[in-house]
């Protein structure tokens, strides 16, 4: 317990020391530059806050975080669920390897302008282009999850009987939640990503769509701060969601050691 | 409370059962296995390794179908298997693991059964913390707790030391004369055996085939370690290469 609370400890120190270096790195850089191309930290923390207090930044802020878990949730959904179909099935793993491959190595740009061509500037478009960007990510790791089930437990499952949901709840999802977590981890932040490239393509409102107006003003301070507000909310969920439904999850192991 | 179809018997009929040996050429692994078991009976299977004991059990479970011959069970037959390895979940805790296998998880308390292993005060322990004796009792638990048609007990003492294991056999003779499931034990210890069945059949390897069976009557409280010596120097000298 001890031990724990002290590296806990120790884990918040060195965030706050890797923080503090980035800043007085940027401070230096945009002291030496002195250039409206490269402004201060504190110029840019000046635009947030006046942009926060006009409504604006928080309302795009909204819209790219409603985009970005519409398309994160669909595709952790749709994948784990082929994947694990794949891992488990060398028929299913058979016919959809070679789908899976082309997915992987077609550019996200490419899938982009696709969905925008074929099913309009709409925002099922938008979302379902960035889901599929992700899906064969998540497919490709809970697959390889699928694989590693243990055999073992999938007899005792079999010989007591148990019913699809306790399978699936009780004994299939814990042994992939590593995976799971891995494929969600890798997963929020290409998805945000992609999101921007989206909302810059074919929106009128959201981050990306900002970040391309205030880069036709050539406003750097403003684009700044727009990114750096929505990676400051993808620190928040990692650090209030993910890293306490992991530490939930693994309760069982701490005990191992 | 008595369970349903407890008055039938159950039948193992194995004819043949064949395994694919790694040049593709088949292998007979077990051969003309008969075997009434009479509720409430508890009969052990012993044999040298190789002659298809656990492969018996995998069948009767339902977890081989690739066989020639027939199981006779009671419809909808609830199997209570304790495995070699007791093959918990460790992401549940000990009584979540009991509690998995009821139909409706708040209907029964576990809580009488495992009082009765000794692992009522573990029932928040994960089983990462326990030791493979007490893990094996947990899984003694969760086979009993759906009050099971058939019982099957694979090397329930295998890897323990001897008191450990001695400890354990004295449970499961304990909760198998509260409960009194019809069992089926497989061991390759004819001491176990000895102290558990009401009944004993023998198998030879390659391939597995019954070549002989007996009857224990003397009631287990009354088996003490000469008898259980006596019987088993008497089995040595008329199974010869079976017994050890």
């Amino acid at each position: 317990m001890t031990s724990a609370r002290a590296s806990r400890h120790t884990g918040w120190i060195g965030l706050l020391v890797s923080a503090a270096s980035l800043i007085a790195v940027w401070s230096l850089a945009a002291f030496i530059a002195d250039s409206r191309l490269l402004p201060a930290p504190w110029t840019v923390f000046g635009l947030m806050t006046a942009e926060i207090a006009s409504g604006e930044l928080l309302h795009h802020l909204g819209i790219t975080l409603a985009r970005v878990i519409a398309a994160f949730s669909s595709a952790m959904l749709i994948g784990s669920a082929i994947g694990i179909a794949m891992g488990r099935s060398r028929a299913v793993n058979a016919a959809l390897d070679v789908w899976l491959v082309v997915l992987l190595n077609v550019p996200a740009l490419v899938i982009i302008i696709l969905a925008y061509v074929w099913f309009g500037l709409n925002e099922a478009a938008a979302i379902g282009a960035v889901a599929l960007n992700k899906l064969p990510n998540v497919i490709v790791t809970v697959r390889e999850g699928a694989r590693a089930l243990d055999p073992d437990l999938d007899q005792m499952a079999k010989a007591f009987r148990l019913s699809w949901k306790k399978r699936l709840f009780d004994v299939v999802l814990p042994q992939l939640q590593p995976y799971l977590a891995a494929a969600a981890r890798s997963g929020l932040s290409l998805v945000w990503k992609i999101v921007l490239v989206v909302e810059l393509l074919g929106r009128s409102n959201g981050i990306g769509f900002q970040l391309n107006l205030y880069f036709q003003l050539f406003d750097v301070g403003s684009i700044l701060a727009y990114a750096l507000s929505f990676v400051l909310v993808m620190l928040a969920i990692e650090i209030l969601i993910l890293q306490p439904l992991e530490t939930r999850a693994n309760r069982w192991r701490v005990h191992t050691a | 409370m008595q369970t349903a179809g407890v008055s039938t018997p159950r039948e193992i009929h194995i004819e043949r059962k064949t395994f694919r040996g790694a040049d593709g050429t088949p292998v007979v692994a077990v051969e003309g296995l008969h075997l009434v078991l009479p509720p409430g009976s508890l009969t052990a299977l012993i044999g040298p390794s190789g002659c298809g004991k656990t492969t018996t059990l995998r069948i009767v479970a339902g977890l081989d179908t690739d066989f020639e011959g027939r199981i006779v069970l009671p419809p909808d037959p609830r199997i209570g298997f304790v495995f070699q390895e007791p093959r918990l979940l460790p992401w549940r805790t000990v009584e979540q693991n009991v509690r998995l296998v009821l139909d409706r998880p708040d209907d029964a308390d576990p809580g009488p059964l495992l009082e009765s292993l000794g692992i009522a005060d573990m029932r928040g322990r994960f089983p990462t913390e326990l030791s493979l004796g007490l893990a094996r009792r947990v899984s003694i638990a969760r086979a009993l707790v759906i009050r099971p048609d058939l019982l099957l007990l694979d090397e329930p003492s295998a890897s323990l030391d001897e008191a450990t294991a001695g400890r354990l056999r004295a449970l499961i003779l304990q909760v198998w004369s509260d409960y009194r499931p019809t069992t089926l034990l497989v061991t390759h210890n004819i001491r176990e055996a000895l102290t558990l069945a009401d009944r004993l059949v023998l198998l030879a390897p390659r391939p597995g085939r019954v070549v002989g069976e007996v009857i224990l009557d003397r009631p287990q409280p009354q088996r003490d370690d000469t008898w259980i010596e006596a019987t088993r120097a008497d089995l040595v000298r008329r199974f010869p290469g079976t017994v050890a």
